[in-house]
């Protein structure tokens, strides 16, 4: 039960936040496109890119919590 | 022309990505029955293929080939891309046909790609047309130098945080040099105070702008290191759970790696994209006046 280990635990639970709120967020990306494809069908190809350029920029900031917590394990 | 493109050529398309997936999973069976060289230091093997090193051994039952003073294996890794990007670009650019086959028409879908969807709506037809050939190369190296550490002797270059911080920094010079040469000094410095505001809060806004500028570099830069690191690390975490689990439990480890490649396929190709377009956009907003 020393130092290194809860704080290796704590940074395993702050990965798995990081990964949660992350999903959240793409997941709202992703129902609204859907949806503005099912409203205007020919729209297909910028909505698509769009996304996926949000999706890309969302999930920096869910892999800047995962660097951290990789930080943390492998780091002295 | 890249959608009519990928609309004639899809069943080969599928049929090869098929064939490369089942050929990754047959790797099932001897995984079961493979002992384990590297001994029992997981974390160390693990941080030791996804980092920089003086020694380059791409096959474990290969020598490794200790590297002279000055080169790591990254850098060996930018020069091999470097050298696969001219290898394929010279014969092309030698011989220009309006109506290109093969290798070219790839390159062709690949520059059109990048000047019908990135540079071009962004920057403008005539700011566009002087800086295309700069966003294509940007973008067609980063495209080499993350597929290049799917391969497996290989190692991904932009997993260091050196090399995209060296990218991004080579972005905030473009981004001043753009800026003071088509605005002048006086000009590009004014672009970050807001109009029409008090003077104790645009002086604010105006470090706020300043310092904003160097907090996005910097977020470029750490997506791109995060994405390609955190990918090559899953996988590499998933194999070598094979050496952890029970004999006959570690096929598991066989699928959960493909599949994790599979997706890393996916983001090399996107967080290229992202970049590019990014770094665009910077350098749009760093040269207009607003």
């Amino acid at each position: 039960m020393n130092f290194q280990f809860i704080s290796r635990a704590i940074a395993v639970i702050g990965a798995g936040l990081a990964a949660a709120g992350g999903s959240i967020g793409i997941g709202l990306i992703g129902a609204r496109a859907l949806e503005a494809i099912a409203r205007q069908p020919e729209e297909k190809k910028d909505i698509r890119t769009n996304m996926i350029l949000m999706a890309a920029l969302i999930e920096g900031l869910a892999f800047f919590s995962a660097i951290i917590a990789i930080l943390v394990i492998f780091m002295k | 022309m890249f959608y009519t493109y990928y609309c004639q050529n899809t069943d080969l398309i599928e049929k090869v990505m098929k064939r490369i997936i089942q050929f990754l999973l047959l790797l099932t069976l001897p995984a079961m029955v493979f002992a384990d060289s590297e001994g029992q230091n997981i974390p160390e093997t693990l941080f030791q293929h996804v980092t920089d090193s003086r020694i380059f051994s791409p096959f474990p039952f290969l020598p490794s080939v200790v590297l002279p003073p000055g080169i790591t294996t990254h850098m060996l890794m930018l020069l091999i891309s470097i050298i696969i990007i001219l290898s394929i670009f010279i014969p092309t650019a030698k011989q220009p046909s309006l109506k290109p086959k093969g290798v070219p028409m790839v390159l062709e879908i690949i520059i059109l790609f990048v000047r019908d969807d990135i540079v071009y709506p962004v920057m403008g037809k005539r700011l566009g047309e002087k800086w295309l050939p700069f966003f294509s190369t940007l973008f067609i190296y980063l495209l080499v130098v993350n597929y290049i550490g799917l391969i497996p002797a290989f190692k991904t270059a932009t997993g260091n945080i050196m090399v995209t911080s060296a990218l991004a920094v080579m972005i905030l010079v473009l981004m001043f040099a753009a800026g003071i040469k088509s605005l002048g000094l006086k000009k590009f410095i004014k672009n970050y105070y807001p109009e029409g505001t008090p003077k104790p809060i645009g002086l604010f806004v105006f470090l706020l702008e300043f310092i904003g500028t160097f907090i996005r570099i910097a977020v470029l830069s750490l997506r791109l290191f995060a994405n390609m690191f955190a990918g090559h690390m899953a996988i590499l975490s998933f194999l070598l759970l094979m050496f952890v689990l029970n004999p006959f439990f570690g096929f598991v480890s066989i699928p959960f790696s493909v599949f994790t490649f599979s997706l890393e396929v996916l983001v090399a190709l996107i967080q290229a994209l992202v970049f590019t377009l990014l770094s665009c956009i910077f350098i749009t907003m760093s040269s207009r006046a607003h």
